[in-house]
């Protein structure tokens, strides 16, 4: 059996897709579905020497991060049939960078 | 379609209470807050990791192709290489998140207000593909194209009739987990050829047969092996075998010498008549005692023509215990494409193998990275017998 990957056209694929890697799982409190749910504001905040650091709050946490170039581009391929036996995956985006938070979160203290 | 439970969809009020709560310098953040949300469906996607030379095929329109059975460890090729692909599993929660605005980006846009902008992450994995280079998984070949083995004119129809299935280039592409180049390398050096539009080998006892035809048409004629008139070899072997066949023998045994009036003629190649004459003998009884088989040898082969053991390189290793020297047929192509596997195996055959002896068992194996004395050192164990180095497992005695 032959499963092609195939790249259509380079302007079809999204534009600027990145990676978020987050340590662990995201879970719901509630353990309700994630279904569509809020998971948090991503910042970019300039630091004291001119550098920018990428910044995530999910909940009450504050996770502080790092924007990464990945080593080998990552392809994000969907399967396709083209017709009743030809299996092929169509590339959906090549992703090049990768934010990612890998220090522990610091806890939102709120003292009213 | 009205959805059961409405989306909670992030206001300005909330971004900025948040950023109070968390001591945050709104000034010092860039004016872009991007909220991010859960997808409403998951898409199944597949991530593969891809070096620069894989991406560079595909932007040069070079389909990728994963190759093999369902059973197969997975492969993907190019048009001339072969990786091993390997899936890798992480801890971490990796979100794939189109259109995200970066730095640069934000730093361009000259706005006085912050902007919130809503990011929907279209899939969360834990898994993605890495590819490792590799080399091409062979031995399926030769299995099906001995079953198909050509046997004769007369025998062909009986062949059809058994209803064993007959491969093209692309069927072959199908089943055997090699690039294009690598599957067409591999078929030169099985000496397959095509039939009507198939990949055919000949049956080893047919082979050496219309070989013998030739080799006797030679002897009877008198001719010099570096000087035979290809034509009248056609004319004459025609009578009793088909002339694509012929023309086979004369491709593979021959090289071209010179054209004389349009004739064309050709010399016998010495290593590759020999080789397969000399297959011929120790494939009956697999063992010989060295000597004599090397006498047999080179009685076996037309006057001219000098046997020597590098001929059979890779076909057979030389045993040489308790003062007897035994010549064994173990052919390459048979063993496991596994490099830890063939080589336990071949100190099962063997204790002691010098370098020369056990280097035409692994050069299947070397890449530009691994070389036969890397591979030597990973998988074997070096000591010196006599003053000659030799290799024995790396975990035996």
């Amino acid at each position: 059996m032959s499963v092609f990957v195939k790249l259509e056209s380079l302007h079809e694929l999204y534009d600027e897709t990145a990676i978020i890697e987050l340590q662990g799982n995201l879970e719901c409190r509630s353990n309700s579905k994630l279904v569509s749910q809020f998971i948090g504001d991503l910042y970019f905040k300039s630091q004291s020497d001119g550098s920018v650091l990428p910044v995530l709050i999910i909940g009450h946490h504050i996770l502080n991060g790092r924007i990464q170039n990945l080593d080998h581009p990552l392809i994000v391929m969907k399967q396709e049939k083209e017709n009743t036996d030809n299996l092929t995956y169509k590339i959906k985006t090549i992703v090049t960078k990768k934010i990612s938070f890998k220090i522990r979160p610091k806890p939102i203290i709120v003292n009213n | 379609m009205e959805k059961t439970e409405k989306k909670y969809l992030r206001q300005m009020d909330d971004v900025r209470k948040v950023l109070q709560h968390a001591k945050l310098d709104e000034s010092t953040l860039l004016p872009v807050t991007q909220a991010l949300y859960f997808p409403a469906e998951e898409t199944q996607y597949k991530f593969l990791e891809l070096n620069e030379e894989l991406l560079d095929k595909l932007k040069n329109g070079i389909p990728l192709t994963f190759r093999g059975n369902k059973e197969d460890k997975a492969v993907l090729c190019t048009d001339d290489k072969t990786y091993e692909v390997k899936e890798v599993e992480t801890s971490n929660s990796l979100l794939l998140i189109p259109d995200l605005k970066f730095p640069e980006e934000m730093q361009s846009l000259n706005c006085t207000e912050r902007i919130l902008e809503h990011k929907d992450v279209i899939n969360v994995f834990h898994t993605y593909y890495e590819v490792k280079l590799s080399k091409p998984k062979l031995k399926r070949l030769r299995t099906i194209l001995n079953e198909s083995s050509y046997r004769g004119s007369e025998l062909e129809s009986e062949l059809v009739d058994s209803g064993v299935k007959m491969y093209s280039t692309n069927e072959l592409l199908d089943v055997i987990q090699a690039s294009e180049v690598e599957l067409k390398n591999a078929l030169s050096k099985m000496q397959a050829f095509e039939l009507n539009d198939k990949w055919r080998i000949l049956e080893f006892s047919y082979h050496v047969r219309v070989l013998s035809y030739f080799l006797n048409l030679i002897d009877e004629q008198s001719w010099n092996h570096e000087d035979i008139p290809a034509d009248e070899v056609d004319q004459i072997l025609s009578e009793i075998v088909p002339s694509n066949i012929i023309n086979y023998i004369l491709l593979t045994y021959c090289e071209n010498c010179f054209e004389l009036n349009g004739k064309r003629h050709v010399r016998l190649i010495e290593n590759k008549v020999c080789r397969i004459i000399g297959e011929e003998l120790l494939k009956p009884t697999t063992t010989f005692e060295f000597n004599d088989f090397l006498r047999a040898w080179q009685g076996s082969v037309p006057e001219g023509l000098i046997t020597n053991i590098c001929q059979l390189d890779g076909l057979v290793y030389i045993d040489n215990q308790l003062n007897r020297k035994v010549i064994h047929y173990c052919p390459e192509y048979e063993l496991s494409e596994d490099i830890a596997e063939r080589i336990q195996y071949l100190f099962t055959l063997k204790e002691k193998w010098t370098f020369e002896e056990i280097k035409p068992y692994i050069e299947v194996f070397t890449t530009e990275k691994m070389d036969e004395n890397a591979i030597l050192t990973k998988y074997a164990r070096a000591s010196k017998l006599n003053e000659i180095r030799v290799y024995s497992s790396k975990h035996g005695k």
